[in-house]
């Protein structure tokens, strides 16, 4: 797959992504219960100590890393491929973590936190096939 | 002739071959260069997060640290009538009794996994009307929040307050219900008079409230929390044994009682 292609795919992603924290994000301030699905922990998780960073909701923290890799994969060149792939790999350790604590502190499973996790890995798979591949000696992505 | 021109064009090829190969060695060290900064700081940011978040994990309400869900809370019960242990409107078809300690790890789940979506959907559109009978069989823990709980019945503003309960609850008789941790859930409460209520939950009408709230209990035959009764407005409650402490068998039971009333 060209690396085109897989910048289009994280772009979904990310796109995906900002729709799921966007939702959460809306839920936290309008003082809302997440629709749930099937797992009924949303709210569970949601009002938990973990929901929040510094006072922050994960959520907002969410959208924003979300952002921020959508704008990182618009621009070309080794910083902004090394830029977007550490922060995916920091939001995807600790969405690890948050699930961790989802299962073992809290005891209850959140579906769309569980998305996000997902998603976030499948942004990680993405994003090292992307940086193992790309032209260090040169100005961009090899092709594969 | 022929054979220098073909020494020069195999030493131009090994040179060529030495750069490429000079060129590839440079672009994999640069390679791994880059990959170590952004794992090294993935390292750093990812360490760094977790420790802050295990820390506000810890620093709940229960440690003095941060409340659980006041907000949320507040938003929930905004608007719907409360008169002493009675939530929703008088005329309701439909009625719900719960028998609940505040220290007790399956009433909380009831109280954060189910109870939101009921109040949403059945109290607040005042169809169904929920009472909450406090046992304190727990521990010391159970009667300091259950007196406080009568007091807030007092004012009408119970139900703010067992929610809060719940969603910062503690490990059970591990003494985490202070008179501070209390005052804190009372400070959170819309519209309450705190003092007031710090006043009336060490008066005997509190301690009333709770035994006369065993009694009930006794009367009903309930052993175990939570219990919970239901049934028409206008007729006998029976006991409910809900299939999950979630909304949904709460949900089909209203639904049912509801297609009867009409």
């Amino acid at each position: 797959m060209s690396d085109r292609a897989l910048r289009g795919v994280s772009q979904v992603l990310c796109a995906a992504g900002i729709g799921i924290s966007g939702y959460l994000t809306y839920v936290h301030y309008a003082g809302l219960q997440p629709v749930c699905g099937i797992s009924h922990g949303c709210e569970t998780v949601q009002t938990s100590a973990y929901a929040t960073l510094l006072g922050i909701p994960v959520a907002m923290l969410g959208v924003i890393t979300y952002v921020v890799i959508l704008i990182s994969l618009r621009l070309r060149g080794e910083r902004p491929l090394l830029t977007s792939y550490a922060l995916t790999l920091i939001a995807f350790a600790f969405s690890v973590y948050l699930t961790y604590r989802e299962l073992f502190t809290i005891h209850a499973i959140c579906s769309w936190c569980v998305s996000s996790a997902i998603v976030f890995t499948l942004l990680a798979i993405v994003g090292s096939r992307r940086v193992l591949h790309f032209n260090y000696a040169g100005a961009g992505a090899a092709p594969a | 002739m022929t054979s220098r021109q073909g020494r020069k064009a195999a030493a131009r090829e090994a040179r060529l071959a030495q750069e490429a190969e000079a060129l590839s060695a440079a672009a994999a060290r640069r390679r791994q260069r880059a990959l170590g900064g952004v794992l090294a700081a993935v390292i750093v940011v990812v360490a760094a997060t977790v420790a802050i978040s295990s820390a506000g994990g810890r620093a709940n309400a229960v440690s003095g640290g941060r409340l659980n869900g006041a907000a949320f809370s507040a938003s929930l019960f905004a608007g719907i009538p409360q008169h002493g242990t009675i939530l929703g409107k008088a005329n309701a078809p439909v009625r719900l009794i719960e028998f609940a300690d505040l220290q007790c790890p399956y009433c909380d789940e009831y109280s954060v996994q189910a109870l939101p979506a009921l109040v949403r959907d059945y109290v607040r559109t005042g169809k169904v009307s929920m009472q909450f009978e406090n046992l304190s069989f727990i521990g010391p823990g159970s009667v300091a929040a259950g007196r406080v709980a009568a007091a807030a019945a007092q004012q009408h503003r119970l139900w703010n307050f067992i929610d809060l309960m719940y969603l910062n609850q503690g490990e059970e008789n591990s003494g985490y219900v202070t008179p501070s941790y209390l005052r804190r859930l009372l400070d959170a409460v819309p519209g309450l008079n705190v003092p007031a209520a710090l006043r009336a939950s060490a008066a005997p009408s509190a301690a009333a409230a709770l035994t006369q709230a065993n009694t009930v209990a006794t009367q009903d035959g309930v052993d175990a929390t939570p219990s919970f009764l239901i049934g028409k407005a206008k007729g006998p409650l029976r006991p409910f044994q809900p299939s999950s402490l979630t909304s949904a068998p709460f949900a089909a039971a209203f639904n049912a009682l509801l297609r009867d009333s009409r």
